[in-house]
């Protein structure tokens, strides 16, 4: 087994382990101070739930080994497929196989020294132990794992896009961009419209303050989605998001290992503005529907923007790209 | 909008950075009223001298396809498309009469003669 795959595996079983560990020590050495049932739900009007010791201590450790012992098999299997496994994702599983874990320890410190669970201590400390102790494991687990696995890829393939027949020596540049004023204007409109709304119809709505500040910050987000540059040249491709050119984002020529052109949806990346998956590894700046410029790196991560005529765009950044891997080899 | 230039070609590179913008005019690629980026940003994009770039816009403000403003740039001016798809057909015509040796008086004349 290589070393990329000992370290994202060692980091999804180690650590819900340590927790689950934790959570059987503190069982065994608070049981004198415990009541036969332990609080496992707080409402509105606090604790409103207990279950048997025993019975949750079984659960919630069984439970944390099993979602271990599960995303291990699913990162070791998706690694020998060649999709690789991200740091995140290691992160990610770790923080949720901790969760159950984290939970029962959080259960017995509320109900420490109590004569039954009704008398347990308040939501706040549960939920501060939940995060903290699932949160720490999900963190460690990112440090554990490494820069992770990387799905597999034929190095230096050259890239098999659109080209537009750069002769050698010949230099060039694109510069692009898409501006959607409507979906500006709704935004700018619509939160303050609601606010307005609110205030009318309730007669106790947001203050005069607030009521500006909402309308300040819809302002801002509209200048912010308004518009998306982009410029390709021999250094890389570099996108700039709306009227202060942040975020901005530059993506040098050696990262990608080829551009296309793909057509986004309504619901494409889930939204509009700025998509992140880190699981998937997929950056979207999205501000319209349509052909988008679509750049796939050598580390497996997409990266796409809405610009009009992107085929020009695609077509120079694998020439560049062409260009770069051969001047190189 | 692209822009190629080849340091290798007789021709002047500020004509090639004209050229290059005059037919993404004329292909509407730019429209009226859109700016063109900032000569510093495209210079430094194609590895030439800003007042190359800055002389293919004085290029263009003289043919009439672009305004140069003190603080918005340059900005392409209505009908550009038309005006530039004339202009680089005329460039066209040009070459052509110099090849077949034929001199402006008479050029202008055959103009003169299809439009009538």
């Amino acid at each position: 087994m290589r070393i990329g795959t000992v370290r994202p595996v060692a980091a999804m079983l180690a650590l819900p382990g340590l927790a689950a560990g934790a959570g059987w020590l503190f069982r065994r050495a608070w049981a004198p101070r415990l009541p036969g049932s332990v609080a496992i739900h707080w409402g509105p009007e606090g604790v409103d739930r207990g279950a048997d010791l025993d019975v949750l201590t079984a659960w919630t450790l069984g439970a944390t080994g099993v979602l271990a012992v599960a995303s291990a098999v699913l990162a070791i299997a998706g690694i020998r497929r060649g999709y690789g496994v991200r740091r995140p994702v290691v992160a990610f599983a770790a923080w949720l196989a901790t969760m159950p874990a984290a939970c029962l320890i959080a259960s017995l410190q509320a109900t420490l020294d109590v004569p039954s669970w009704h008398q347990a201590a308040g939501a706040g400390g549960v939920i501060a132990i939940v995060l903290g102790v699932s949160g720490a494991a999900g963190a460690l687990a990112a440090v554990v794992a490494g820069p992770g696995t990387a799905p597999e890829r034929p190095a230096g393939a050259a890239p098999e896009g659109p080209s537009l027949g750069l002769a050698p020596g010949e230099r060039a540049a694109w510069v692009g961009r898409t501006t959607n004023v409507g979906l500006a204007v709704l935004l700018a409109l619509l939160v303050p419209a609601i606010a307005l709304a609110t205030i009318l119809l309730t007669a106790a709505g947001p203050a005069l303050a607030a009521y500006l500040a909402i309308g300040a910050v819809s302002v801002l987000v509209a200048l912010a989605l308004a518009r998306i540059s982009v410029v390709v040249d021999s250094t890389g491709v570099t996108i700039r998001m709306g009227a202060f050119g942040l975020p901005r984002r530059h993506v040098p020529l050696g990262d990608i290992a080829d551009a296309r052109v793909e057509q986004l949806g309504v619901l494409s990346g889930g939204g509009f503005g700025v998509r992140v998956n880190p699981v998937s590894g997929y950056t979207a700046y999205k501000i319209r529907t349509g052909p988008a410029l679509a750049l796939h790196l050598r580390s497996g991560y997409r990266i796409l923007a809405t610009v009009d005529r992107p085929e020009q765009a695609a077509g120079l950044v694998n020439d560049l790209v062409r260009r770069e891997s051969t001047g190189r080899a | 909008m692209l822009v190629r230039v080849d340091p290798g070609s007789p021709v002047p590179l500020f004509e090639q950075v004209a050229a290059s913008i005059r037919r993404a005019l004329a292909d509407g690629e730019v429209s009226p009223g859109e700016q063109l980026p900032p000569g510093r940003e495209l210079a430094a994009s194609l590895e030439i001298n800003v007042h190359t770039v800055l002389r293919a816009y004085a290029l263009l403000r003289d043919e009439g396809l672009i305004e140069l403003r003190r603080r918005r740039g340059a900005v392409v001016t209505g009908g550009a498309d038309i005006r530039a798809r004339l202009t680089a057909l005329a460039g066209e015509l040009v070459g052509e009469a110099r090849r077949a040796g034929v001199s402006v008086e008479e050029l202008t004349g055959i103009v003169r003669e299809q439009y009538s």
